[in-house]
């Protein structure tokens, strides 16, 4: 699967860096100075990379944790994400990291206990018990688990800091490190949802939703609480019975009152990141759908927007309590 | 498209002999079919970089193709203190050895296996560890990146020299005997890269050349007719005719309102 592994050249005696590059030892491995060389380099071409992604091992810095922007949460007011890896597995044709990576290379920053020091040094400076932690923000939560273990080491640093939450957000269903271990009380594992038609025809290389809808009913079984997130949302004619046959199919095997939260937000890109994606998929049915710009955003607009989000606020209430339910701005 | 640049004719021979490509007078020693461009540039990184100016040029103004979408390989032969003889490589990490700069080649799917390379302005007295050397890589990529997408240009070399056949046993001869016996590793990156290439071809369809014949679009409204033409295609499929009430339009504004109309129709019923 992984053809090509970049490594920084500080970091290639990392003991991290050898096991990973132990589970792909026909990889070509190259030796660069600095990750940004390779990642934030002129002229590629996303969709041409995508073909054949390389993974860069590299070691970060600086912001470790950063705030979520505005509106991205589950009621808190407290919000952080961190990005222990940038860029995703899989395909999603709506995916705004298209848009805001110039390569679609896999880069995984080695030095974990830099974000989980950060991580603990920002719950500790609220004595509040709902800071939220975001994972899953740059990249699929879950997906690369077994080749960076990542996660499992960030539920250690969760299982001591008793007063922030966390957010493992995946479309995967990589949850063998989470079933060989006890659940913590302060994380959830979300799962994102599209309805199937939208599913078939944008998420490229994803799980099917039956194989995520078992993921979570394992994670059910075993204790850990679940979330879903429903984001984004493409508009489509056949919203309604899309969001009603998505959730009864859901429900059909996922128990509704052991959610932990659901949240939704509709399709939705920064304009540069919009016009990028058309550049590098001109023939996206999506991209030809009548969108509109506003406010440096382009999205299916206020009516559509305001038609959409009450139907699925509404098929989710159908389940769970209103309490659980967060809407995305 | 796909642009080939190689420093000798020694090197290029093969490469014009299976490709079938014929003599074209120019400035640079040129030759091609109809999708194949080879330009035999001379030694060294600057008429490397030079015949790869020189041919975007003479492509974006003879051909109906989008200059990006032109795939760039530079082949020859190269020194490597250990490989083998006659075993080739791309480039995976190319080095410009006076500068000091260093490009990243996205490794495309081939099959072939691929090395760090570095361009020296003149031959080394000792080889550098575990590098191919040749001398057009660096001006070649740096030129190529300004045309293509980065991952549409790729060096690929054959290993002439090395620590127990040095430099000075290499000779024209020898030069296009190891280029023939690659000939199949050559032609395997070329279609590769081909392949690639069509991804992101955005050349104008003949529809959009016959309406642009038709009625005079500007700058802008050329823009706007390729996108509503690209929404059409992903929306209805390819236009194939222009369609009658099209035919009427009184002037390409009119045409465009038209045809956005169509296509937005289409897309609110998605
Ligand atoms: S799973 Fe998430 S991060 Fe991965 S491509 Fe899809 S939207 Fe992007």
């Amino acid at each position: 699967m992984i053809q090509t592994i970049y490594i920084e050249e500080e970091i290639l005696d990392h003991p991290r860096v050898l096991s990973i590059c132990d589970r792909f030892p026909k990889a070509t491995t190259i030796t660069c100075e600095r990750y940004t060389s390779v990642f934030n380099s002129n002229s590629q071409n996303f969709r041409l990379q995508k073909k054949n992604p390389a993974l860069i091992l590299a070691k970060k810095y600086n912001k470790h944790v950063l705030p979520t922007p505005p509106g991205y949460g589950i009621g808190s007011d407290r919000n952080y994400y961190f990005s222990h890896m940038l860029n995703c597995l899989y395909d999603c044709r709506y995916c705004f990291l298209q848009g805001m990576f110039r390569s679609a290379n896999y880069l995984v920053f080695v030095n974990y206990e830099d974000f989980f020091d950060q991580i603990e040094t920002t719950a500790s400076e609220s004595s509040a018990d709902d800071t939220w932690f975001f994972s899953g923000y740059d990249c699929d939560s879950l997906a690369m688990e077994p080749v960076t273990g990542f996660m499992n080491e960030a539920i250690d640093c969760f299982s001591s800091l008793k007063n922030a939450q966390l957010e493992i957000r995946t479309k995967s269903t990589q949850i063998r490190s989470l079933l060989n271990r006890e659940p913590i009380p302060n994380c959830v594992v979300a799962f994102s949802f599209s309805p199937e038609k939208t599913a078939n025809s944008l998420e490229h290389g994803v799980p099917s939703i039956q194989k995520r809808v078992n993921a979570m009913q394992r994670l059910q079984e075993k204790g850990w609480k679940t979330g879903i997130r429903l984001d984004p949302i493409v508009y489509s004619q056949t919203l309604q019975s899309d969001y009603a046959e998505l959730l009864d199919h859901i429900f059909s095997a996922v128990e509704a009152d052991r959610i932990h939260s659901a949240s939704y937000g509709m399709f939705r890109l920064p304009k540069p990141f919009f016009r990028k994606m058309v550049r590098l998929y001109p023939e996206e049915k999506l991209f030809s759908a009548p969108l509109t710009e506003h406010k440096a955003q382009v999205s299916f607009g206020e009516e559509a927007e305001s038609t959409s989000l009450s139907i699925v606020h509404s098929e989710l209430l159908k389940y769970v309590e209103e309490q659980v339910i967060f809407p995305c701005k | 498209m796909l642009g080939l640049i190689t420093a000798t004719l020694a090197e290029a021979d093969p490469v014009i002999h299976a490709l079938k490509l014929k003599k074209i007078p120019a400035p640079f020693s040129y030759y091609k079919n109809e999708e194949h461009h080879l330009v035999v540039s001379g030694i060294g990184k600057c008429n490397a970089a030079a015949a790869c100016g020189w041919l975007a040029q003479k492509a974006s103004y003879t051909t109906s193709i989008s200059t990006t979408s032109v795939a760039w390989l530079n082949f020859g032969i190269a020194g490597h203190p250990e490989a083998e003889l006659g075993s080739s490589f791309f480039g995976h990490k190319i080095t410009d050895n006076a500068s000091g700069k260093v490009w990243y080649p996205h490794r495309i799917n081939s099959d072939l296996p691929s090395t760090n390379l570095l361009t020296v302005d003149k031959p080394l007295d000792t080889y550098k560890p575990d590098q191919l050397h040749d001398m057009e890589a660096s001006g070649f990529i740096e030129a190529g990146r300004k045309f293509s997408d980065a991952e549409l240009v790729q060096t690929l070399k054959v290993v002439s020299d090395n620590s127990t056949h040095p430099l000075s046993e290499v000779n024209a001869k020898l030069a296009k005997t190891l280029i023939a016996e690659n000939i199949e590793s050559i032609l395997h990156g070329i279609d590769t890269l081909k392949l690639l290439s069509k991804v992101v071809d955005s050349t104008d369809s003949a529809i959009s050349v016959e309406i642009q014949k038709r009625w005079h679009f500007s700058v802008s409204q050329a823009i706007q007719l390729k996108r509503t033409l690209q929404r059409h295609r992903a929306l209805l499929g390819e236009l194939q005719d222009i369609p009658d009430p099209l035919q009427q339009a009184a002037s390409s504004k009119e045409f465009l309102t038209l045809l956005q109309q169509t296509v937005d129709i289409a897309g609110s019923k998605l």
